[in-house]
């Protein structure tokens, strides 16, 4: 691969292409029009609202033991405790210093099992219990420090990600201090829930760069064993700490920390023996084996020399049955072979001038087109006001041919958002609409939004959630950590304000059928970063769908459309006439023919499902 | 009124119609958990800092601002559109962060500058990723003319200089083993020396360019070994905001690092 030709033909990549004769001008994309999310009244939990076919179901605030009213998005009075102490601290008294600190209760990530849904935490994680027609209820509460608290579940075991410096083994109250300490936990710990009365951590494992995030792999065919891909994204800790860690660039480390995952493997049965197996170099070049690949080399001085690569990812997203995964790795997005989980091979990698940060990825349902985002700023910046670039902090869709990534094209929240609303792309899963490719998105406080991206050249909007700013005068970091898809419904842990929940309403981008095709999936585990295939009963809801999308695109023959129409209309109230669906599904296959693209398998899909009916 | 609406909704929560669900908060691997108040809750989410966290983000405010006075030069003298843009984005990122920083000090009413950082060099309080358009060479002194092919050299070897692998990190109050010349010495590692801002300034076009790259490589790369220097410090980054930001530094460097070798290898 050479950098110049896996460039996205985007703004930035012109005008490295074509040096000087290009008009500043005529690289500049496109700008965002101000809309009905672009000036809302601010407040915690009574800031206005914007709804584009979605709707606001429930609004569950934090529990207790997860607020904190004396200092959390309350930077005034934060302010003035900590200027009292400083005064004091000035006049030679004795001082007591507030100890509090803003995101120190942060919502983040989202996992799901038996109609359950489980809120990550800085300090801890929360579990709901989710009635479709009722409210969320609280079902327990886990205190245990440490962010950033992305969540994953298998059975009755529940994994977490530590990070922080703060982290201790024993989720105490006393910090771990100094640059050793045997008592810090950086790392993954999983917790045994199989008794809301009774939580355990069975385990923690430590980890060189603690934990950002982690996906869970199970493995092929041994169900007793599970797999971790660990993300470690901060600084290596030091060897007399754990011992398996050292810093440093490859060429004179060869041990390095840097430039690999970690893969852990956790016996089912035995949880507690939970180890690193692997560390492999997924970086590394495929032909010399250097440990550093995804750098080829520049010509001038400095690149040559000390260079501080990819060296690390930020989030993995694996697709078990196809065997594959994307990785969104600091300044690549990869491709890997994970058909031997415990050695996951490099067999693409993506560069674009454009990514700031590769941050998460999500395959479409059929594997061959990856979101990956590019969390511009680390979340806690504003990057949708108007000046911010279309191209940057955005979602950068790219196809897979033949195991290859190609970037195809750029999706931003696509409104103005204010100064005081930290906004950029972050985390998302697919809506279960057969046909279509829907992703939700949380976008911070930029609010909820639904891209459809079935055209992985043209992707759009379709529906949004928003709120305005927590503070409308200073930016206090909050909004949408993630947004998830569940058994009908949208899930969103928002950092100060709780868990939302969200319905998706008719509109002309999205018809009855298709809604209720989506709302009949349902599945007992959800972890959103390890992908399962979506499959969809035969229904007249998922016909109907097909149909609706056909008849959107004009791809199918009005006399055709009709006589599908009326024949899963009949289907519906359980009257098919054998006979005629069998010659209906004969007719679409042949037209199937004729059809181009998502079209084409449209309709195969659709004459499929008849077929089957009858 | 802020405060009102903050106590009544935490109340709100508290009184939701289910009997309240338990807290736990679980011992270390294979101990058993603890149920614990909602006050207890709160308490454990509260951390401090320490005066390495406040000198750390003084001087990272000094780091960031040199950045943006490298972008400012950058629209006068640089020729390639690419590096153009990649500046723009450098300084506003670190414009953000160093908004970010000042804030975090006066949220917890620390000054923003280091008083034991002398030199006059302090650009962190005042400027902002807009208000560069002067001559920057004068808040240096000038060294006349540099010699670009000799001011490379000096790069390079800077950067070997701070090589990785377990060298030491120099404090600021050590000054660099070997140097005559006062303005060869960068107020902080991982910083432009005078003389090579001076040197930055006085060049043009595609040499620029280069110059900018190599010297904002090696300026990243002190932001990388800042935030190594500050964990090995007793009791720093307990605080989750600032051990945020310490990943993000890392993380977004390191990604820019990557893409400005992509450029200056494209020369």
């Amino acid at each position: 691969m050479t950098l110049r030709s896996s460039m996205l033909s985007s703004a930035a990549a012109l005008s490295i292409l074509f040096t000087a004769g290009v008009s500043a001008q005529a690289q500049q994309p496109r700008a965002f029009e101000p809309d009905a999310r672009t000036a809302l009244a601010g407040g915690l939990h009574d800031a206005e609202q914007a709804a584009w076919n979605l709707q606001l179901e429930h609004a569950i605030t934090p529990p207790p033991g997860f607020f904190d009213p004396d200092a959390l998005f309350n930077p005034r009075a934060f302010r003035a405790a900590m200027e009292a102490a400083a005064a004091a601290e000035a006049n030679g008294e004795q001082a007591v210093r507030p100890a509090f600190s803003p995101l120190a209760l942060s919502n983040t990530d989202l996992a799901f099992i038996g109609g359950k849904v489980i809120v990550g935490n800085y300090n801890g994680f929360n579990i709901y219990d989710a009635n479709v027609d009722g409210a969320p209820e609280l079902a327990l509460s886990v205190v245990c420090p440490g962010g950033q608290g992305d969540v994953s579940i298998h059975g009755d075991l529940l994994f977490v990600s530590v990070e922080q410096n703060r982290g201790r083994l024993d989720c105490g109250t006393l910090g771990a201090e100094g640059d050793v300490n045997p008592e810090r936990f950086r790392g993954i710990r999983i917790f045994d829930i199989s008794d809301f009365s009774a939580p355990r951590q069975v385990a923690a494992v430590q980890t060189c760069r603690g934990s950002h995030t982690h996906t869970l792999l199970p493995h092929p065919s041994d169900p007793d064993v599970l797999y971790i891909y660990n993300s470690g994204t901060s600084f290596v800790r030091e060897t007399d700490e754990l011992d398996i860690c050292s810093s440093g660039q490859p060429d004179e480390n060869p041990e390095t920390a840097l430039y690999s995952i970690d893969v852990i493997k956790v016996p089912l049965s035995a949880p507690q023996e939970a180890a690193i197996v692997n560390r492999p170099r997924i970086f590394a070049d495929r032909d010399t084996g250097e440990i550093a690949g995804l750098w080829q080399g520049g010509r001038f001085g400095i690149a040559t020399q000390r260079t501080s690569q990819t060296n690390h990812c930020h989030d993995i997203t694996v697709y078990p049955e196809l065997g594959i995964a994307a990785g969104a790795c600091s300044g690549n997005g990869i491709l890997l072979d994970i058909s031997d989980p415990e050695n996951p091979q490099r067999i693409s990698d993506l560069f674009d001038p454009d990514m700031a940060y590769w941050h998460s990825a999500t395959f479409n349902n059929t594997g061959d087109v990856v979101v990956f985002t590019d969390e511009w700023g680390g979340g806690t910046a504003a990057r949708c006001r108007a000046e911010d670039p279309v191209t940057w902090g955005a979602n950068l869709i790219a196809t897979v041919e033949d195991g290859a990534l190609t970037g195809q094209s750029f999706f931003k929240l696509p409104t103005i958002q204010g100064d005081a609303e930290n906004c950029v792309a972050h985390n998302g899963s697919l809506i279960p609409v057969p046909g279509r490719d829907i992703m939700v998105q949380s976008w911070y406080q930029g609010g909820i939004t639904l891209m459809d991206f079935t055209d992985p050249s043209n992707p759009f909007e379709i529906a949004y959630f928003d709120r305005g700013p927590v503070d409308p005068e200073s930016l206090v970091v909050a909004g949408y950590w993630s947004a998830y898809w569940y058994n009908g419904r949208i899930y969103g842990a928002e950092i100060a304000r709780g868990l939302d929940v969200l319905r998706l309403l008719p509109s002309e981008h999205l018809s009855p059928s298709e809604i209720a095709a989506a709302e009949r999936v349902i599945e007992d585990q959800v972890n959103p970063q390890t992908q399962t295939r979506i499959v969809w009963e035969d229904h007249p809801d998922v016909a109907r769908s097909y149909l609706d999308q056909l008849a959107r695109s004009e791809a199918l023959a009005d006399d055709l459309a009709g006589r599908a129409r009326a024949a899963v209309d009949q289907w519906a109230q359980g009257r098919v006439n054998g006979r005629a669906m069998t010659r209906l599904a004969r007719d679409l296959a042949s037209a199937a023919d004729s059809a181009e693209g998502r079209d084409q398998s449209r309709i195969t899909a659709l004459s499929e499902l008849l077929g089957r009916a009858g | 009124m802020l405060r009102f609406l903050l106590v009544l909704t935490a109340v709100l929560a508290a009184g939701a119609p289910s009997e309240a669900a338990p807290i736990f908060q679980p011992g270390a691997p294979g101990e058993p958990s603890r149920e614990i108040s909602p006050e207890a809750a709160v308490t454990l989410s509260r951390s401090g800092f320490v005066e390495a966290d406040v000198v750390f983000m003084q001087h990272m405010i000094v780091h960031h601002a040199q950045a943006v006075e490298m972008v400012a030069l950058l629209e006068t003298r640089g020729a390639h559109p690419g590096v153009r843009r990649l500046g723009e984005r450098i300084a506003s990122n670190q414009a953000t962060e160093m908004d970010m920083m000042r804030a975090w000090l006066e949220e917890r009413a620390q000054p923003l500058d280091d008083p034991h950082l002398s030199h006059g060099h302090h650009h962190g309080g005042a400027h902002s990723a807009h208000d560069h358009h002067g001559d920057h060479t004068t808040h240096h002194g000038h060294s006349g003319h540099h010699d670009h092919s000799g001011h490379r050299d000096h790069h390079a070897g800077h950067s070997t200089h701070g090589g990785a692998g377990g060298h030491a990190h120099h404090g600021h109050q050590t000054p660099p083993p070997v140097a005559a010349d006062p303005g060869d010495i960068p107020i902080m590692p991982g910083m432009l020396s005078p003389n090579q801002m001076a040197g930055l300034a006085a060049a043009d076009g595609a040499e620029f360019d280069r110059l900018f790259l190599e010297g904002m490589i090696v300026h990243h790369q002190g932001a990388l070994d800042m935030v190594d220097d500050l964990v090995a410090q007793p009791g720093s980054a307990q605080d989750p905001q600032l051990s945020d930001f310490l990943s993000h530094v890392v993380s977004d460097q390191s990604a820019e690092i990557l893409r400005m070798q992509s450029l200056l290898s494209e020369m």
